[in-house]
């Protein structure tokens, strides 16, 4: 035995180290400290659902990802090896993923991809495009539609009409009306030029039938320098009426010019908005459009042309510079209740939270989220996604 | 198992003193590193302090703090676990290859032992894992105390703190300290997969000397396309058919698959092939 030392005293330190290690890692499984949202006022249970994504910086130069959830926060880093691999999708793509297994096997597309209605799941990707765009000659239209009572699923592809103009081209949204898939895309042509299209896809004869330009800017005449943005909606997997873009006059001036497109009747209307209303639009539900005009979030109604709501906003500090990127407020909308979150000035972690009844303007919940010991008087914490389970 | 265990025994006393002194100068290298770079933060902090009058604060925030990081991305730091980890690739090769050297192959003893030639195998096999086990070991056990060195020799002020959590975190170290448990088994067991599969590579270009050498290279070629075989064909496919937690699921079975194969093929070549 006495002769054996050599492995035992390897194999002891080995096991113990090790052991030690981990043991001692699980139980400390937050060596970062803990942020939760407390409440200042309101109705807590309309919080429960509500995860804010973001990212924690140490102070040290480290960020890290992080969900701040009404109980606590969880850091991506610290979530077991299984719960990681599973990969950055946005929480209505795992759940379609959960409840559709099958279907939604080898789709990699984002929320804009996809389509849920209450009888029907649909998903329109670009595959085979090459990473640089520089040859795109294979670009195709992955089509599929799950029938959700008896389970069939419709699926084709389609080449890309004129592909070979195109370097890149990005799915933006998803509708569809009885048998026909409305496909709305935005495409990056070689030339520099990008435009958004609408393309139709007849699901019963598996082709595509329709193919059409919304609007387009970029390097060449007219639209040389301007720019096109989609409104962002809030719940990209709902049926709706409208994509609501904007865009910028040639020469990059401050205005804007807000257009409707009617995905129906395919009507093209600009919006007359008020004067008050030359600020950014935060994103749209529906027929309603959100915009931030500094102090107030107002919310705009496109059919009727009117403003419907104005919501102030807690005093935003807009001198120093370097706190522009956080102080912009955070908005989403589902269920007519609007979820806002807006820095606190001066402060880099602190940030409140407010629920506010679209309909009667009443804020129903508010909220502010706090650490638990501050590690690091360097370290601040910036919000960019707010999620809103079901 | 008394064979095996006596044979594990031998080779780590064979090799005991090149690994004491690597684990020495891994520890003395790193613990010197911590010094000599707190001193040099230090000596410009009390030069901007001192001569050229700036404010500490004003130099905490021009400079940053120091954090432990600082001495982690250093070479005193990576520098001795890369020449650990060369030394031991190194070993695996030698520690069979040592056997046939010499005036009286050793090896000749070793296969005539009274003992199944598996354990010949395995016993060194066993032996490489220790040996990384022990270094990383040693590594856990040095890193907070070279973190208690450092904020020893740092004043708080122009330090920021991490946690040893914290600082495992970190790119190179959380890959031979991966965050969980789970993750450590799958990367050793991938670590293990590897060594077998270069063990019987060694083996073929000891039994066929010439062709076994591209043998040895067109069996590791087999191995890696083996269990590569998943993403090889999502590659080729364009297409990602199987959820994470398939893929994790099939590379593991895979894993344990060409593990297998290689201890066997090993295990026959040492029979049947190996000439001395």
């Amino acid at each position: 035995m006495k002769r054996y030392w050599r492995l035992i005293a390897i194999v002891t330190i080995v096991v113990l180290t090790i052991g030690t290690f981990y043991i001692q890692s699980a139980i400390a499984a937050v060596s970062y400290s803990e942020i939760k949202i407390e409440k200042i006022s309101g109705n807590e249970e309309l919080i429960e659902p509500v995860i804010l994504n973001g990212s924690y910086n140490t102070g040290t130069g480290m960020n890290v990802a992080i969900n701040v959830t009404p109980d606590g926060s969880e850091y991506i880093r610290n979530q077991s090896f299984f719960e990681r691999i599973q990969g950055m999708y946005s929480n209505e793509v795992k759940r379609l993923q959960e409840e559709y297994r099958s279907f939604m096997r080898g789709k990699s597309g984002s929320n804009t991809s996809y389509l849920e209605t209450e009888d029907t799941l649909a998903s329109a990707e670009v595959i085979n495009q090459s990473v640089r765009g520089s040859d795109s000659g294979d670009m195709e239209f992955d089509i599929a539609v799950l029938n959700k009572e008896n389970g069939e699923i419709t699926s084709f592809t389609v080449s890309v009409p004129n592909r070979a103009m195109y370097a890149q081209v990005f799915v933006e949204d998803v509708q569809m009306a009885d048998d026909t898939l409305k496909v709305v895309t935005r495409n990056y042509s070689k030339d520099g030029e990008n435009a958004l299209y609408m393309y139709h896809f007849d699901m019963t004869n598996q082709e595509i039938t329709g193919d059409k330009r919304i609007a387009i800017t970029g390097d060449n005449g007219e639209n040389a320098g301007s720019h096109l943005m989609i409104e962002p909606e809030s719940d990209q997997t709902a049926p709706s009426e409208y994509i609501i873009f904007s865009k910028d006059s040639p020469g990059g001036q401050d205005v804007q010019e807000y257009i409707v497109y009617n995905l129906e009747t395919g009507d093209k209307q600009q919006l007359e908005t008020p004067e008050k209303l030359s600020g950014d639009a935060l994103l749209s539900d529906k027929e309603h459009l959100y915009f931030n005009t500094g102090n107030q979030i107002v919310q705009y109604n496109i059919e009727t042309d009117e403003m419907t709501a104005e919501i102030d906003l807690p005093s935003q500090d807009t001198s120093n510079g370097d706190m522009q990127r956080n102080t912009r407020p955070l908005l989403h909308v589902t269920n007519d209740k609007m979820y806002l979150l807006t820095a606190s000035p001066g402060k880099k972690i602190g940030q409140n939270i407010t629920i506010i009844d679209t309909t009667s303007g009443e804020t129903l919940y508010n909220g502010k989220l706090t650490i638990e010991k501050p590690v690091d008087q360097n370290e601040s914490l910036h919000i960019f996604d707010i999620q809103v389970g079901s | 198992m008394n064979r095996f265990v006596k044979l594990v025994n031998f080779e780590l006393s064979r090799f005991m003193k090149v690994y004491l002194t690597l684990a020495a100068l891994t520890i003395i290298v790193q613990v010197a590193g911590v010094i000599v770079k707190a001193n040099e933060y230090m000596a410009k902090a009390n030069e901007a302090i001192n001569e050229d009058r700036i404010p500490m604060a004003q130099f905490v925030e021009q400079n940053g703090a120091m954090s432990f990081m600082d001495f982690t991305r250093s070479l005193w730091f990576m520098g001795p676990i890369a020449i650990c980890a060369a030394a031991l690739i190194f070993y695996i090769f030698m520690i069979w290859y040592r056997d046939w050297l010499g005036k009286n192959t050793f090896i000749y003893r070793l296969l005539m032992l009274p003992t199944a030639r598996l354990n010949v195998y395995l016993a060194k096999a066993a032996s490489i894992v220790l040996m990384v086990l022990g270094l990383v070991s040693v590594q856990l056990i040095i890193l907070p105390l070279e973190n208690s060195v450092f904020k020893w020799m740092v004043p708080v002020d122009f330090r920021s703190d991490m946690t040893v959590g914290q600082i495992i975190n970190w790119d190179y170290l959380s890959m031979i300290i991966p965050q969980t448990f789970t993750e450590f088994i799958l990367y050793y067991g991938a670590g293990f997969m590897a060594v077998s599969i270069l063990f019987t590579a060694i083996l073929f270009e000891r039994s066929f000397k010439w062709k076994g050498i591209i043998a040895g290279i067109g069996y590791i070629a087999i191995s890696v396309i083996i269990f590569a075989l998943p993403v090889l064909s999502m590659i080729f496919l364009n297409r990602e058919y199987l959820y994470p937690l398939e893929i994790l699921g099939l590379e593991v079975a895979l894993g344990i698959v060409v593990t297998a194969m290689s201890i066997g093929v090993g295990n026959y070549l040492l029979k049947k092939k190996v000439t001395v």
